[in-house]
């Protein structure tokens, strides 16, 4: 579940910082998805089979708002169903202006379920949409459901009934318009759906505004059943023809879509539900908090190995480099010549293959080495954690680990310096168990990381 | 120099502009009264030409019938119960658009009060330089 809730984290997290991308390509996709069902459905108008034209109408709309898409849509199936016959077209247009007029200047933010229900029977998942207005909308989504199924069953009827309209070229004009009236009028199966929406949007929406745990999980599930009981009653007292499996696959799969969806817009913990109670001078309150689930992505830092960066590029606190340090002037001067540091003969070689110029400066003057000393004699905390490509070395037999950071080490490493070479390294090693003497991968250079002053 | 607390809340201000404030800013340039008539009017309009486009729908379905008993209809009869239809329908959906707009005046002034508090403030902050 942690990774789940960490994936969508992430997702939002893309989707609000590239927004102003993600947004027209989704638009973009679900106009080439509408108007290409419109095309493969209702395509009789040949001149809007071109692919090109399909593509030039998503491109508009994907910068547009939603509703012009819902605008598009519709002159597209008005276009296509007037090439196959124009009192189809006047009744389809007359639906759509009354809709327009009578709903959805009121809430014209739901148009979008207009083109989507189609769409979505088109796909065989009618069900995601009731349940899914139930759940973020309100019951007022019921009608912009409704609308939409009157458009799928009027432009499936128009589609089934495709050739009788076309042989009802003799008939008068009143004949065909009654013909098409009457068939959207008295058709069964959309009548069925109506009632079967409403009545899940409606049911949807008053069990998941409920303060019991798992409202919304109930309020899906509730949902769903009814629905598909609906439409399975109206088969068997109407006889509208519908596929059982056909009805039970879709209600599966848009179970699992409605789950997503409400995964993504209300994911809560019920198990840290808290109840309180508290008056101010008004009102005395009941109420139940119910924490949201979420959780911190991980911050990832990826780390370029090949790149040599500068010093200046790493962030310095509470770090000392070496070359900051008071310079030692009892220093051998065999350190001066030497490689840098405890370095291993194979980083040594590495380190003069390299040209003069991408060393850094204090590597090139040698002024800050210690002496090259056996290995064995060596430190584990003056041996390079890495080389020269930044590839962590295995600690050599008899040394320890290169991961310092105990003082009992860092204690026996000073000691086992000189005391000429670094007398003020000894005195800045006295830092507690969180500091240590480390490589920076980068440059090679030793930095001793101090740990915060303690009052004592 | 730059004032951190104007430069935030001018921050916030600029994104309620272009997110809610779209909708909200200009229904509060109306009094309650002009929002909410302006509206039940247009309703009315838009309920007339439905209805007119319904009843044209309706007789043209009904064009044979009508034609053919052409001299038998109560044309008076006819027209009052359209009539009386009409102003049911109307009725309806104007008492509804009163409602639905007083609503959503209300709401929107609710959400400018945070807005307009935001932008006393700037004042304020320019009244104090």
């Amino acid at each position: 579940m942690a990774e789940l809730l960490e994936i969508r984290e992430y997702l939002k997290g893309i989707y609000s910082k590239f927004d102003l991308y993600i947004e027209p390509v989704l638009k973009f996709g679900l106009s080439i998805v509408v108007l290409m069902l419109i095309d493969m459905h209702i395509g009789y108008m040949n001149r809007l089979q071109n692919p090109a034209l399909v593509l030039i109408a998503a491109l508009a709309c994907s910068f547009m708002p939603v509703n012009v898409l819902v605008i598009l849509a519709a002159v597209f199936c008005l276009l296509n169903v007037y090439a196959l016959s124009l009192e189809c077209a006047v009744v389809l247009f007359v639906v759509f202006t009354i809709m327009l007029l009578v709903y959805f200047r009121f809430v014209p933010s739901d148009a979008l379920a207009v083109v989507l229900t189609p769409v979505c029977f088109a796909l065989k998942i009618p069900y995601v949409i009731p349940v899914t207005a139930g759940l973020v909308g309100t019951p007022l989504s019921a009608i912009s459901a409704g609308c939409g199924v009157i458009v799928y069953y009027l432009l499936d009827y128009v589609k089934t009934n495709e050739n009788i309209i076309r042989g009802m070229e003799s008939e008068t004009t009143v004949a065909k318009f009654r013909y098409i009236a009457d068939g959207m009028m008295n058709n069964k199966g959309m009548l069925v759906m109506l009632v079967a929406f409403t009545i899940t949007v409606v049911l949807v929406y008053l069990i998941r505004r409920l303060s019991m745990d798992h409202a919304w999980t109930v309020a899906m599930f509730t949902g769903l059943l009814v629905c598909v009981i609906f439409v399975l009653v109206g088969d068997m007292t109407l006889g509208i023809n519908v596929s059982l499996v056909a009805v039970i696959l879709g209600a599966l799969i848009s179970l699992l879509l409605t789950a997503v969806i409400k995964f993504f817009v209300f994911s809560v913990d019920y198990s840290r539900t808290e109840l309180l109670q508290f008056e101010d001078d008004e009102y005395y309150y009941y109420v139940k908090a119910v924490p949201k689930m979420t959780v911190a992505v991980p911050e990832k830092k990826v780390k370029h190995i090949n790149q040599r960066k500068s010093a200046e590029d790493y962030p310095v606190f509470n770090q000392t480099r070496l070359e900051d340090l008071p310079r030692q002037a009892e220093r051998p001067a065999a350190s001066r010549t030497a490689p840098r540091g405890a370095a291993p003969a194979s980083a040594r070689r590495n380190s003069s293959d390299r040209p003069v110029s991408s060393r850094p400066a204090a590597s090139r003057t040698g002024a800050e080495r210690p002496a090259a000393r056996p290995s064995s004699e060596r430190p584990a905390s003056s041996m390079p954690t890495t080389d020269r490509a930044g590839v962590r070395l295995a600690p050599k037999p008899g040394t320890r680990s290169a991961d310092t950071g105990r003082v009992a080490h860092r204690a026996s490493s000073t000691a086992r310096t000189s005391s000429a070479s670094r007398p003020s390294s000894a005195a800045n090693a006295r830092v507690s168990s969180s500091g240590g003497i480390k490589r920076d991968p980068a440059s090679g250079d030793r930095v001793i990381r101090r740990a915060p002053r303690q009052d004592r | 120099m730059l004032d951190e607390n104007r430069i935030r809340l001018m921050a916030r201000m600029a994104s309620y502009e272009e997110t809610e404030g779209k909708k909200t800013i200009p229904i509060a340039g109306y009094f309650r009264g002009d929002y909410v008539t302006f509206n039940v009017v247009m309703t009315a309009i838009s309920v007339t030409i439905a209805f007119a486009l319904l009843t044209a729908a309706y007789i043209y379905y009904n064009m044979e019938t009508f034609i053919a008993d052409i001299y038998k209809l109560d044309i008076e009869g006819m027209a009052r119960r359209i009539l009386s239809i009409y102003l049911i329908v109307l009725g309806v959906f104007s008492v509804f658009a009163y409602f639905f707009y007083s609503w959503k005046y209300d709401r929107a002034k609710k959400s400018l009060h945070g807005y307009h508090q935001a932008l006393r403030k700037l004042s304020d902050s320019y009244d104090e330089e």
